[in-house]
């Protein structure tokens, strides 16, 4: 008892010996930006090229930290419970930020009001792919064979709620064939899948089948955009291909926790986006078959809200679900 | 290009300065975090990470990949003295290389392991230089019930290297597999055993049921009991060498362990070294004529796992560089590092940046070969830490797992369950439970599950799934047999067990 | 012998115990069918595979007669106490004071504890391991906080 009372006074001793802690402007620390998918991906390339590029510039460490499982939720219920003080970053996409509360019900944060908009880092054209050994080779053969074959196919995705799950389930819905999900721990075993024929197709980034295409494991059907890619101007587009409405891309863009103060967010989208102009950046983007795409916070916001009413709209139409 | 021409590509760039200064700083900083109990090289490669974002691609790889295979070598260092895994792919080595050291034969223990990790290493790589193109492309042929079926019949040999309890031995691989299911369902998104705490969401963090169940448990029940000085060992640098007893049965298990463990460390999705261990450990005690010496010192129990684990260090390279298929958290890391400098990881690799491949190749060589340098006369420097007295040491480890656990994900959560673990784990360490079995169930469990639900999807629901492909069904046979074998030898009359710890 | 002292078969009681708490938790979870399992299918069948294995265990135990080691209590009860009170005091006063307490606590666990040695053994290592967290490796951990 009386050494435990000693060390209680010693404790305070050197406690009030040490200096006060004064407040800097920011960053006063480690800035860490949130992942909610395995490194690789191309949510945490955005990061990772962003991080890399900002840490001289922000004169702190900027580090990615990839958290990953359950649809995103874990990385967002962080980002959504840290403190709003700018150093907690999140890298999120359609799943995280759009699509999770429209199918999950029980969806522990909300999207639109736990994160505040910061800017769109990057785009990437979602392309409709299969394994080489399926027995179609255009998006009208696949329609047509899986018609015919209704319950046949399996498709991967990066998981449940990502893009590449609904985009497919919007197919499904477009054009009334029956195909079957299957999910991946993110794009690159879900991109491996398709290429070892375990799923016969997916609906994938360009950039995570882009190897794939090139050893001749995956062949490509159809681009999921409102017109073709410039890197691909053989590609048609899926609404070329026979399916009408179909069109989304696998963005990635920067959020902070909301109740971020306006200065810091102002510094965060200047900083970033002065870098994502930069030819350098661009390059590093196309590289990985993605387009870098900087937009204004209020931009960004207004693109988020309408993204929710369509994408609700079709998740409730086609009744897609969780499981 | 042939063989030749690329070999001396990668050594033209391995031997460069500055590949040869981060190949050194990579081994050195991985063998340091090997040794701390409480710092995985996971934690280490991760914080080092943005380091490598100021020098060339080729060189942040190397040194990556330094503390990824330094750490190998590391790791055993604090399972044979000290009965802490510093990594979780040297748990197995616990087993036997902690009753070797205290029967006086840390040295030997240590200079064996430290061969037996560079056999390991270079035979891996060796496969690796000469089939990296055919193996990537077998590894492309396993499909989800094929993976499902190979960590079925990895569980179950875990389960079997039970000492003479085999019941309690699966007994604890389910308690793992339990374990890994605290945390958020990948396929469905809900919620399982975390009782509404948020820090659960994300499942229960490797480093903490290590730490708990083989550090701090450990320590909990050899408070009072080691008497100081009863771990004196003698450094000469006689006691450092292995007799020739020794010599003699560490050679075919370490040759064995290297290639079980090229083998599973070429199979993506195998969680590194920790399978390759506890295969390698598994078939040793299988073929061994004197099985029942395994867990009280048996030099073949450490061989061949540090063979195994070096191995599939090495040959997890193997999907990684041709693939792009991580095999584990640490490759996947490695992939972040190449595609940070615009390298897209996959087939195009070898082909496209082949200074870049062979390059670390060679650098593997090297840091093999500064390892085992470095190695041998720091033997007795790790020797000597056994002497200091046990009431001493073990308040140090204690805070060095504290330190640890909470620098992984700055949580106190996770101290705190390290702590309520540790209490339990003890007493079920008491009760006959096993921690290594249990850590595997643990490790393998999310995989697990993951496989076996997406294989029915892609079956449609049907069972025959893994027993229409032929490898699961080889995987499952050799499984089944197992199983077999180890009710069967439960049931039979016991021989008289010694329950001495 | 009196079972309730016989090792294996407490081992089999804690795993018919643990077995039938999965059980019950995972009830709540949906079963789904075999082509959909649900989130509830893996840990039932898990819990079901270890109240076999328990009751298996149970039935050996009735050949065998291992008595239970006596328990290590003393370091039972102040090991896992050093850490939470580490826990406790890092967040709220910094490493230093939470690794001083953790140490000290921690050593006396053991009964012949030098409690001099153990507070000198904390001022060297405290702030080395502090150093090597914080400076080498980076880990964002303060060293005292001030409040």
């Amino acid at each position: 008892m009386n050494n435990k009372k000693v060390l209680a006074h010693a404790i305070g001793a050197i406690a009030l010996a040490s200096v006060p802690l004064s407040a800097h402007a920011w960053p006063d620390q480690t800035v860490t930006i949130v992942v909610p998918y395995a490194p690789g991906g191309i949510a945490d390339i955005a990061a990772r090229t962003v991080a890399e590029a900002m840490t001289p510039i922000w004169g702190q460490e900027v580090i990615v930290d990839n958290r990953t499982g359950g649809a995103g939720f874990v990385a967002a219920t962080t980002v959504a419970r840290a403190a709003p003080d700018g150093h907690t970053l999140f890298v999120a996409d359609m799943g995280v930020n759009v699509i999770n509360p429209y199918l999950f019900d029980d969806a522990p944060y909300d999207p639109a009001t736990d994160f505040r908009p910061i800017t769109m880092i990057s785009d990437t054209p979602l392309v409709l792919a299969a394994y080489s050994g399926a027995p179609f080779d255009t998006t009208e053969d696949y329609l047509a064979y899986a018609e015919a074959n209704p319950g046949e196919i399996s498709f991967a995705s990066a998981g449940i709620g990502s893009l590449n799950h609904i985009v497919p389930e919007w197919i499904n819905y477009e054009t009334g064939i029956d195909t079957v999900h299957i999910p991946y721990r993110g794009g690159a075993p879900a991109a491996t899948a398709v290429a070892s024929g375990e799923a016969e197709v997916g609906v994938l980034a360009l950039s995570s089948v882009g190897p794939f295409v090139d050893s001749g494991d995956i062949k490509l059907l159809g681009v999921a955009r409102e017109e073709r890619v410039a890197s691909h101007p053989d590609l048609p587009t899926l609404m070329e291909g026979g399916v009408p409405n179909v069109a989304a891309g696998q963005w990635a863009g920067l959020f902070a926790p909301s109740g971020v103060s306006d200065e810091i967010v102002e510094k965060i989208y200047e900083d970033v986006v002065a870098y994502l102009e930069t030819e350098q950046a661009q390059t590093t983007f196309a590289d990985r078959g993605a387009i870098v795409s900087p937009m204004t916070s209020e931009d960004f916001g207004q693109m988020l809200d309408d993204l929710r009413e369509q994408f609700s709209t079709i998740i409730e139409a086609a009744n897609i679900s969780a499981d | 290009m042939d063989l030749l021409e690329s070999l001396q590509l990668g050594l033209a760039t391995a031997l460069t300065m500055e590949n040869l200064l981060y190949c050194l700083l990579g081994v050195s900083v991985g063998m340091i975090v090997g040794v701390l109990p409480g710092i995985g090289h996971l934690a280490a490669v991760s914080l080092l990470m943005p380091l490598t974002f100021h020098v060339p691609a080729t060189a942040a790889l190397v040194m990556l990949a330094g503390i990824y295979y330094g750490a190998q070598y590391g790791g055993s260092i604090a399972s044979i003295l000290l009965n802490l895994p510093g990594t979780a792919s040297s748990a197995v080595i616990c087993l036997d290389g902690y009753p070797m050291s205290q029967k006086g034969r840390a040295g030997a223990a240590l200079m064996i392991t430290t061969i037996a990790s560079f056999v390991g290493s270079c035979f891996a790589i060796i496969v690796l230089i000469l089939m990296a193109p055919p193996l990537a492309q077998l590894a492309l042929s396993f499909h989800s019930a094929d993976y499902f079926s190979m960590m079925v019949l990895g569980l179950v040999a875990a389960g079997s290297i039970s000492q003479g309890r085999p019941l309690i031995g699966l007994a604890s691989v389910v308690l793992g597999l339990l374990i890994g299911l605290v945390g958020i369902d990948v396929n469905s998104g809900a919620m399982r055993m975390t009782f509404g705490i948020p820090e659960l969401f994300d499942g229960v963090s490797i480093i903490v049921i290590a730490m708990a169940l083989f550090g701090v448990s450990e320590v909990i029940s050899s408070i009072g009991k080691t008497g100081d000085g009863a771990n004196k060992t003698r450094v000469t640098f006689r006691s450092l060498l292995p007799t020739r007893k020794e010599w003699r049965e560490s050679g075919w298990p370490i040759l064995r362990g290297s290639g079980v463990g090229t083998a599973v460390g070429i199979l993506p999705g195998t969680g590194g070294g920790s399978m390759a261990s506890f295969m390698a450990y598994a078939v040793e005690k299988r073929i061994s004529s004197k099985p029942e010496t395994f867990g009280k010192g048996a030099v073949a129990g450490i061989a061949a796992p540090e063979g195994a684990n070096n191995a599939a260090a090495q040959s997890s390279f193997i999907p990684t560089l041709t693939l792009g298929i991580p095999g584990d958290a640490i490759m996947a890391l490695m992939l972040g590092a190449l595609m940070i400098h615009g390298i897209a990881p996959g087939p195009r690799v070898v082909t496209e940046n082949p200074e870049l491949f062979w390059g670390l190749v060679v650098s593997f060589l090297i840091g093999n070969l500064i390892l085992l340098i470095l190695n041998i006369p720091l033997i007795k420097v790790w020797v000597k830490i056994l002497q200091i007295p046990y009431r001493l040491l073990f308040p140090i480890i204690i805070l060095l797992i504290c330190a640890g656990v909470y620098s992984l994900d700055r949580s106190v959560m996770d101290v705190l369950l390290v702590a309520g673990f540790a209490g339990i784990g003890y007493l079920l360490i008491k009760l006959g439970f096993e921690a290594a079995p249990l850590l595997l169930g643990f490790i393998l469990g999310p995989m697990l599950e993951e496989n076996l639900r997406r294989s029915m999807l892609l079956s449609r629901g049907d069972f025959m799934v893994f027993l229409e492909r032929p490898i699961s069904a080889a995987f499952l046979f050799l499984a089944a047999l197992l199983l077999l074998w180890v009710i069967w030898g439960s049931f039979k009359p016991r021989r008289s067990t010694t329950e001495n710890n | 012998m009196n079972v309730l002292t016989s090792k294996d078969f407490l081992a089999g009681l804690v795993c018919v115990l643990i077995g039938s708490l999965v059980l019950v938790v995972a009830s709540d979870y949906s079963f789904g069918t075999p082509r959909r399992m649900g989130p509830g299918f893996f840990p039932i069948t898990l819990g079901t595979l270890l109240l076999l294995l328990g009751a298996g265990v149970v039935l050996s135990s009735l050949r065998t007669h291992e008595k239970l080691p006596p328990l290590n209590l003393r370091p039972w009860l102040v090991i896992p106490a050093a850490i939470i009170a580490f826990a406790w005091l890092l967040p709220r006063f910094g490493f230093a004071p939470a690794g001083l307490a953790v140490v000290v606590l921690a050593g006396l666990a053991d009964r012949n504890a030098n409690k001099l040695a153990l507070l000198l053994l904390a001022c060297v290592l405290v702030p080395a391991i502090w150093g090597l967290f914080a400076l080498v490796l980076g880990v964002p951990i303060p060293f005292l906080i001030w409040s």
